[in-house]
């Protein structure tokens, strides 16, 4: 394990002379603001000792500069929105709030792309795109809290990406500072690149083990005027995961397609008082959206849509109106009063793979007495599994849970699955990446993070154990 | 620096892929000393040659070089612009042919797995039985391997709709430059399981890694195409029409751009004669579509913006005219034997005046500069012909050249490259053009991955 020095008042003093004195501080209270994330279990938390805010890319840097000489860890900080404990700083030192950071600097729509700082809100980011009629198409879930160098650093997911891709597909270029701290520019807004490494791709993804993303360069594409949304209802879970290849063969590129399961739709609708068709029939939902340039297109589209949901046996079609997306967005809710306590999964199959993998965890989960539902964004092939603790014990809930998913993931990765499809390892399944990742492939990933940040600076203690 | 090959490692190599995979004659190891280069001064000859059958084989081959201290220079059809397959330090070159089978195709989970060595057309036709394409499509198709694409993420015609080489693939299997064998990537549409080192092997050009399976997308294949052949009596009304095609809503997956030069050699070298030949600059347009109503009203459209844009004639552009633009690289030979063919890449918005700049720039050198290019991405292949220039003088004026060219690219946002890779023609290019820390970063991955340097030395930059 590598060794830090404590923050010192030298240090202190040297980052006050950066950002600051305003910018740094290291009372009680804002320490302890700064020791989670999402993350609600207190043995996970770890204080800080210090938090920095910063302004431009070159203080980051400066900062950077400074932990490497003072030999004391830094965890960068977007809007804290992580489900993976990815924004605590389990090694204590310094956390970099990047949120200061949050200028939209351009949007170009002749040539299509958008300017901003690391800490602008993703949902800012959209409305400026929309306000010109143009797409930012990453939406994570936490759109309205998230900020996009987050979004960058774990190559978030979404409801989108379907048809568009993830985070890392709307990229253009990323401003980086190195966990050395030097400051460069990594990928370009050209539509071939063959010119050494694709280091913007590296990074991207690396949970900010391997740089500071500071700004970046998006793309910006043509906003679809026109959409469809139809709801699927199936009582074969086989036959609905047809669905998704049989749209995708067909060229009707959906851009999402949501799946709440029988349980969900169940305690969704009973939460948000509505009763969807079928809803006490132990039926599933398969919520499908599509977007089209063309008016005379959205017709076409939802008849050969609802064609194909008939030939793959849907026992019925129907308009997904706001009923309908408001019990899918009340789901999660909707189990809270079934337990306080409650973990998520975020497993990612390949998408021909969705329907073994449901069935055969959840019949793994009837063997615990925790309880399982069900939510996936069935276009990409990424499940969310809730699990609730209701009146378990503790020893009993963490024992239960750490053998179910020491089954689930070797199953996941038996299916050529992954152990997270969008929210990142971050310290929480460290373990995990540790146990399943390809042997070889990981002393690769640590042979490069020891050789861009030799100190083990940015990070420790994220995504793998590196020393 | 490196040991030289001797009995004992030839032994070695024999002992993993057996003796009649290794060749250390002089016939088969002339044959290896060049790729598509034609100047004899980058030739160089290897010391071996060595065929593996599979993966394994592969990685036993690596281990030995590392022991041994022998550097390896992987080839795949040998169809590089850039001095890649060149054996430029001396060793060995690892010939991947032999592992030329197609595995897999899977028509629900939408992917195909191939060998390295397979080549890329073999790729395309299996989809295509199934109604799926392989959307990777270089001019090269006809020969090049599919390892070789991946490695350095080439481009090809397809580009503007469907993306490039990397766009294409899920995971790859790969030698590590150590000789450890690893499976990177996955046949998921979303991960954040780690780092992306599918994404970082692809286009590092064989020096991180030495690519031996693929697991490549599939998608399906729109059942109705046009493709129309626009002539234009100007560079600059054939560049006005790319941007308007684009905007149209068209959704094109080529737009290729000819100039009169290229359409003089290559119609003389495929022998097919066309209309306004001594004078048109050529524009390729095909749109895909899975309605078939866009038929008429697409190419309706498509021909109103060539006749706005100032096109001559318009024609159906069928196999026979579309041989005369995938032809148009061979076709420099029959005007010389020495030949050089750079592959800058520059904002699409930037097309225009990038070819009529450079075009300009020829009025001041003794050779013509002559462009061709996948205009609807920014990437333009500039051609320039030795002929009867001494060595000293085209030497002197090609390097002359793009001291004034990259400085201005560059100044666009673009990059040396867009698909050829930097090989060991563009290095020291590379090296004075690219962001210190940037190229730090890349030396820092290079040497944290192959601490000898077995893999490819000598290409895309010195470490």
């Amino acid at each position: 394990m590598a060794k830090y020095n404590p923050v010192t008042p030298e240090l202190l003093e040297e980052l006050k002379n950066v950002v600051g004195a305003a910018n740094v501080k290291t009372d009680a209270e804002t320490l302890d603001r700064f020791k989670t994330d999402e993350e609600t279990d207190p043995r996970l938390m770890h204080l800080p000792e210090v938090v920095v805010w910063v302004n431009s890319t070159e203080e980051v840097a400066a900062v950077m500069k400074l932990a490497n000489r003072f030999v004391v860890p830094v965890t960068p900080r977007s809007a804290g929105t992580s489900v993976s404990d990815g924004a605590i700083p389990v090694l204590g030192g310094i956390v970099l709030n990047m949120e200061k950071m949050n200028k939209i600097i351009e949007i170009n729509e002749d040539a299509m792309y958008a300017v901003a700082e690391a800490g602008a809100r993703t949902i800012d980011i959209q409305m400026a795109a929309k306000a010109k009629g143009l797409l930012y198409a990453g939406d994570p879930c936490s759109a309205e809290s998230c900020l996009i160098g987050g979004n960058i650093a774990t190559n978030a997911g979404g409801n989108k990406a379907v048809r568009y891709g993830t985070t890392r597909n709307q990229v253009f270029s990323v401003e980086i500072v190195t966990p050395t701290g030097e400051i460069t520019t990594l990928g370009s807004r050209l539509k071939k690149c063959s010119t050494g490494y694709c280091l913007e791709q590296l990074v991207m993804g690396s949970e900010g083990t391997l740089g500071i993303i500071c700004k970046a360069t998006l793309k910006l594409l043509p906003l679809p005027p026109y959409k469809v949304d139809v709801a699927a209802v199936y009582d074969d879970l086989d036959k609905a995961v047809t669905l998704v290849p049989n749209l995708v063969k067909a060229g009707l590129e959906p851009t999402s397609v949501e799946f709440m399961d029988s349980n969900f739709l169940k305690s969704s609708c009973e939460y948000s008082e509505i009763k969807l068709p079928h809803c006490d029939e132990g039926v599933c939902y398969l919520i499908v959206s599509m977007e089209t340039f063309n008016e005379d297109e959205v017709d076409a589209k939802m008849e050969k849509l609802a064609e194909i949901c008939e030939e793959s046996g849907a026992i019925d079609v129907l308009e997904a109106d706001d009923r309908v997306w408001t019990v899918r967005r009340n789901c999660l809710e909707s189990t809270r009063s079934l337990s306080k306590i409650a973990q998520s999964d975020d497993l990612v199959v390949p998408v021909d793979q969705i329907a073994n993998c449901i069935k055969r965890l959840t019949e793994e989960a009837k063997k615990y007495d925790f309880t399982m539902f069900c939510l996936a964004h069935a276009g990409d092939g990424n499940l969310h599994f809730q699990h609730m603790k209701g009146d378990m014990s503790d020893e009993a809930w963490e024992e239960q849970q750490h053998a179910f998913h020491e089954t689930a993931y070797s199953y996941v990765y038996s299916l050529g699955g992954r152990i997270s499809g969008e929210h990142g390892i971050g310290a929480k399944k460290v373990y995990a990446m540790e146990k399943y990742t390809d042997p070889v492939e990981l002393a690769m990933m640590k042979a490069i993070k020891k050789a861009l940040d030799p100190l083990d600076i940015l990070k420790p203690g994220k995504v793998m154990n590196v020393y | 620096m490196y040991n030289k090959v001797d009995e004992k490692f030839i032994a070695g190599l024999q002992a993993i892929v057996g003796k009649e995979h290794v060749y250390a004659d002089p016939d088969t190891l002339d044959q290896y000393k060049t790729d598509e280069e034609t100047d004899p001064a980058k030739f160089h000859t290897p010391e071996a040659v060595v065929a593996p059958g599979s993966t394994e084989e592969v990685a036993a081959v690596v281990k030995l070089a590392n022991e041994s201290n022998i550097p390896i220079t992987v080839r795949s059809a040998g169809t590089s612009l850039a001095d890649g397959a060149i054996a430029v330090c001396g060793g060995i070159i690892l010939l991947m042919g032999r592992m030329n089978r197609i595995l897999e195709v899977n028509t629900e989970g939408l992917y195909l797995v191939a060998e390295a060595g397979a080549l890329v057309k073999e790729c395309q036709a299996a989809a295509k039985k199934h109604n799926l394409v392989y959307a990777g499509d270089p001019s090269s198709a006809e020969t090049c391997q599919i390892g070789g694409n991946l490695a350095t993420n080439a481009g090809g015609m397809k580009a503007i709709r469907y993306g490039v080489t990397r766009d294409q693939v899920y995971g790859m299997t790969v030698v590590s430059p150590m000789g450890e064998i690893m499976h990177v990537g996955a046949c998921l549409k979303k991960k954040t399981t780690g780092y992306a080192l599918e994404q970082l092997i692809m286009g590092s050009e064989g020096t991180l890694g030495i690519i031996t399976e693929v697991t490549l997308k599939l998608q399906p294949l729109p059942p109705y195409r046009f493709d129309v052949l626009a002539m234009f009596d100007s560079v600059e009304k054939a560049a006005r029409l790319v941007p308007t095609v684009i905007k149209a809503g068209l959704n094109p997956t080529s737009i290729e751009f000819m100039d009169n030069s290229f359409v003089r050699s290559s119609t003389a070298f495929c022998e097919i004669d066309v209309p306004h030949r001594d004078i048109a600059n050529f524009v390729y347009v095909t749109v895909e579509t899975f309605d078939e109503n866009q038929l008429d009203t697409g190419l309706e459209k498509l021909s109103e913006l060539c006749e706005e844009a100032g096109a001559l004639e318009v024609l159906e552009a069928d196999d026979r005219l579309w041989s005369l633009r995938r032809n148009c690289q061979e076709s420099l030979r029959i005007l010389s034997d020495v030949t050089i063919t750079d592959d800058f890449v520059v904002p699409v918005h930037k097309v225009a005046e990038t070819i009529e700049h450079v075009k300009a720039m020829g009025d001041h050198y003794p050779f013509e500069v002559m462009v061709l290019g996948h205009a609807g991405d920014g990437n333009l292949h500039v051609c320039m012909c030795r002929k009867d220039l001494t060595e000293e003088e085209w030497n002197e004026n090609v390097e002359k050249f793009h001291r004034e060219a990259y400085p201005y690219v560059y100044s666009l946002g673009g990059r040396l490259s867009g698909e050829h890779g930097i090989g060991a023609k563009k290095l020291h290019y590379m090296e004075e053009y690219t962001e210190p820390a940037e190229l730090e970063y890349m030396r820092m991955i290079k040497r944290a991955v192959d601490p000898k340097n077995i893999l490819n030395p000598g290409k895309i930059f010195n470490v």
